[in-house]
């Protein structure tokens, strides 16, 4: 009886200790770089605590012009892609427009690649000049301006740039919840003699209402650390201001900045977890064995069609169509002519040093994060579904939090941390390891959420068994809970590493000589060091190798990425 | 069916990597027939001096081996076949290098610096920053180049921290496509004119430092009606463009995106190169110049690779690679046949050398009056 009751408190403990150790990590990774960037932020050069810095900062012109346009692009980003992703969801899961499986793999390309490789191709297609959109436009309209209609170089084109992936985001959000919806609420409506669209605003949208606000928070959070496309247009945000201020070697700025810009993400992520636990609520909102009915759109269906069309033309074929053209060209300035196409940009890309080193440190670093991400992911899912430990929620929590943190502010912090004492011992700094630390807190929240997705898919009747047999809660999770939920792990591993490959915006911070990756590798390109045609012959290459890995993911659990979530 | 897919992925995975390094290896074994085809390329076969040979013919020391690693403010295209020359005459260094915009890379320095985990050995890029780098944090180490008698007096540094490697200056470029010769500017006078509304790009002085010098040239030695701050006020007005590297403003014109370009020599013979349908014009005022120069990593620990390459940048040949890859002109007086890549002699051309000390002294106002005109 005794040693019954030791061997429970021992593994007690042992479960204890692996919360508190899980918890320390997550700590380490992302509260101390924050912390150190929010230390920055509010002391002078001696240490003595001020609000100057601030006040400094945000009486700059310049900054707030960029605040204005980040909180522009982040709130554009959020409501337009709101309206367009809700649209979307209900029409592919609920109705019966065209062109559903188009749109389910145009959301899955968007949330794997960069946008910033979508900026590339605009920039070919709508460059104000010599765009060739605008060229048609002017020619079809006999317009006389030289400029326009349409100019990239804006702060309008960013939000319209963006618009793929905050769609995406919402879509994900929002069409598990329709298709998990209750059918019955739905056909009340409909008998009690309200049509498809009054059935439509007043049941089935308010039944989601929960998911499509976190969905609008969570795009509005990654929409305020977009790095990438500000950058190749050039326009003033929080974000390419962190990036300016280490080249201007002003680091109060980046830390006045990286503070503020996560101060804002993560009060988005704060309402965001308030607005998915409010949801829970929603009783009518569960996993159960029915499928909802799928509506007859009549003479809507053409509009719901259209739209599924255009997001998938503007999001994925025209875009990537023009890069994949772009790069067999010698220069894009002299067109469709015989003489001007080439593979020279593929030829120079297998001869170039440059590419070879970042697609080697991709490819490592991609290796090491989604193995160290699921592995953590793994232990942190663990505890937040099947451990009874008290505070888990704030584990959860914990996990999510990289989420809402721009790539850019979490390099700053980094920089902060490892820069200074004690930790700027481990001369970490212009190390491929410092990139590792950055990609695993970026990933983690993915991470987590695939390896919970994994686990909560195995009935805990299995595990039970284990435990009743005395197997302690570690043999369990390696004998039972691991085998079983393989093959969701080997699918987290894929998209975790998928999301790290082409990482940009932290990367393009603490990259030096030797840690060069693709992204930064395509950027250092389109700037110059070997033209636009090669850094979209290194951007096809990527989106090929990319969409061939979510693509053997989704063949590995056997459906989509979207009904997987 | 799922445990096939994921053999197959794995196998594509080792597939991947193994191709990867034999293509290394491959690419290895290749490079010395590739190297001497491309230098021979660049320097031309009957432009190559006695000297030149005569270095190419002789055993490299024997203490040449270890590592290198450079930094360099200038574009990859530009740099390789002098790195690559460089390892073809000693390949027992193991040569690594890095480049960026002269102001991101210099930032890049002075993290490294402040980490104490400094992986640069040589940088090679505009004074500027490097003066700036130097003031901070005292991180360079002097240096006497063996060609010091042949370098022009008026570039030596007489404390030997700054070498100098070549010059280089801003011209204009614009795209023949849209723009004929007798349209195009002829002077930075002529960039204001109401008709290159929408049309023009020059560099960003966040991530740029060579754009200093046209800043000099048209605030200080210029300065006065049409020139100095509402020159750059006038370039806002018409919604000037600003590129983050010079590379991005040789794209820019190429594809017509935008019609004319502020650019340095470097890049804009770069374009001439890769056949980009630009020309070059060297405006009236004169031509803006910098030296660009090399500095050896106080405390290095390859010091002996690091003075090799500093020679081998100053000798006959590496100063004809550097003027023909570089676009920079050479600093030796002893290299006086040199063309530019449209084949302009330097004679016929005006320089006017910037004032260092302005620049590097006034940088934050500088940096303060832009971020107030484009806020504007």
């Amino acid at each position: 009886m005794k040693e019954r009751k030791l061997r429970k408190r021992i593994r007690f403990q042992a479960s204890n200790l692996l919360f508190a150790l899980v918890c320390l990590i997550i700590m380490l990774l992302v509260l101390v770089p924050i912390g150190y960037m929010a230390y920055e932020s509010l002391t002078t050069k001696d240490g003595t605590f001020t609000f100057a810095n601030f006040i400094k900062y945000f009486g700059r012109r310049d900054i707030l012009e960029a605040l204005r346009n980040s909180i522009v692009v982040a709130a554009g980003i959020g409501v337009f892609a709101s309206l367009i992703g809700v649209a979307l969801a209900f029409g592919v899961s609920r109705t019966d427009m065209r062109f559903k499986t188009l749109v389910k793999s145009t959301i899955t390309i968007t949330i794997m690649t960069p946008p910033f490789l979508l900026t590339m191709a605009y920039i070919i297609l709508a460059g104000p000049n010599q765009g060739l959109v605008n060229r048609l436009l002017k020619s079809v309209f006999h317009l006389t301006t030289n400029y326009g209609p349409i100019n990239i170089y804006s702060v309008w084109a960013i939000v319209v740039l963006g618009l793929p992936q905050g769609i995406a985001t919402i879509f994900m959000m929002v069409f598990p919840a329709l298709e998990n919806m209750d059918p019955y609420l739905e056909e009340a409506a409909r008998m009690s003699g309200a049509n498809a669209a009054r059935t439509a605003f007043r049941v089935t949208i308010p039944l989601v209402r929960p998911a499509i606000l976190s969905g609008l928070i969570l795009s509005f959070g990654q929409s305020l650390a977009l790095y990438g496309v500000p950058r190749m247009l050039n326009i003033n945000v929080l974000t390419t201001k962190i990036r300016e201020s280490i080249t201007v070697m002003d680091l109060k700025m980046g830390a006045v900045l990286s503070t503020s810009v996560t101060v804002l993400s993560l009060f988005a992520v704060f309402l965001y977890r308030r607005s998915v636990r409010s949801s829970k609520k929603y009783s009518t909102i569960s996993a159960k064995g029915f499928r909802p009915n799928i509506m007859r759109l009549g003479k809507a269906k053409i509009l719901f069609s259209a739209l599924g069309l255009v997001y998938a033309l503007f999001g994925f074929l025209v875009p990537y169509t023009t890069l994949a053209v772009a790069s067999f060209m010698k220069n894009v300035g002299n067109g469709f002519q015989a003489s001007n196409f080439t593979l020279s940009n593929y030829t120079m890309l297998l001869h170039s040093a440059v590419a070879k080193t970042a697609l080697k440190n991709s490819f490592f670093l991609g290796i090491i994060t989604a193995t160290a991400v699921v592995l953590l992911g793994l232990l942190a899912a663990y505890i937040i579904v099947r451990l009874k430990v008290r505070g888990r929620g704030t584990l959860e929590y914990l996990c999510n939090m990289p989420s809402g943190i721009s790539g850019t502010a979490l390099a700053m912090g980094l920089i902060f941390m490892y820069l200074s004492a004690p930790l700027n011992q481990m001369r970490l700094y212009g190390t491929i390891w410092m990139l590792f630390i950055a990609y695993a807190t970026r990933m983690l929240p993915s991470g987590v959420r695939y390896c919970q997705s994994a686990l909560i898919q195995i009935h805990t009747e299995l595990e039970e068994a284990s435990r009743i047999s005395g197997a302690a809660w570690g043999k369990t999770l390696r004998r039972i809970t691991v085998p079983l939920a393989k093959t969701g792990i080997a699918y987290a591993w894929i998209l975790t590493f998928v999301m790290a490959f082409p990482e940009l915006s932290s990367s393009v911070m603490l990259r030096n000589a030797g840690t060069d990756v693709v992204a930064t590798a395509i950027l250092d390109l389109w700037d110059g060091a070997g033209g636009l045609t090669q850094a979209a012959a290194f951007g096809t290459v990527v989106f090929l190798f990319v969409t061939a890995l979510v693509v053997a993911a989704q063949k590995l659990v056997g459906r989509s990425m979207i009904d997987k979530l | 069916m799922r445990k096939r897919v994921l053999a197959m992925f794995l196998a594509a995975t080792v597939m991947a990597g193994t191709l990867m390094a034999c293509g290394k290896e491959a690419q290895e074994e290749k490079k010395g027939p590739e190297k001497t085809e491309a230098v021979s390329q660049e320097t031309g076969g009957e432009t190559k001096t006695g000297e030149t040979e005569k270095a190419e013919q002789a055993e490299p020391p024997k203490s040449a081996e270890g590592s290198l690693t450079v930094y360099y403010g200038a574009t990859l295209e530009q740099m390789t076949p002098i790195l690559e020359a460089f390892q073809k005459k000693y390949p027992g260094i193991e040569v690594k290098s890095y480049r960026g915009a002269n102001e991101e890379l210099s930032a890049t320095m002075e993290m490294e610096i402040k980490s104490g985990n400094p992986q640069f050995d040589v940088a090679v890029m505009g004074n500027g920053p490097i003066i700036t780098l130097q003031e901070g944090y005292d991180c360079f180490q002097s240096f006497e180049p063996e060609a010091k008698a042949s370098i022009s007096e008026g570039l030596l540094d007489p404390t030997g921290i700054l070498t100098p490697v070549g010059t280089g200056f801003y011209t204009i470029i614009y795209n023949t496509n849209l723009v004929s010769e007798e349209e195009a500017p002829g002077s930075f006078a002529d960039l204001l004119d109401e008709k290159w509304d929408n049309s023009l790009v020059i560099a960003d002085p966040t991530s740029s430092s060579s754009v200093y010098t046209l800043i000099w040239m048209i605030t200080q030695k210029l300065g006065t009606d049409p020139y100095g701050w509402p020159y750059f006020e006038r370039l806002q007005e018409l919604n000037v463009n600003y590129a983050s590297s010079h590379g991005t403003i040789g794209e820019l014109v190429a594809m017509g995106e935008r019609k004319v370009g502020v650019q340095v020599m470097a890049t804009a013979g770069t374009s001439l190169k890769k056949g980009d349908p630009i020309a070059i014009v060297y405006p009236e005022e004169g031509l803006p110049s910098e030296v660009n120069v090399g500095v050896i990593r106080k405390d290095t620990p390859n010091e002996a690779a690091a003075e090799l390459f500093m020679n081998f940048i100053l000798s006959d040949e590496g100063q004809r690679l550097v003027a023909d890859n570089l676009g920079w002109i050479p600093v030796r007086t002893d290299i006086a046949d040199y063309k530019l890549a449209d084949g302009t002699a330097l004679s016929d051309l005006n320089f006017i050398p910037r004032d260092v000390t302005w620049v590097t002294g006034n940088k934050e106002e500088i940096l303060e009056k832009f971020a107030e005109i484009r806020a504007e």
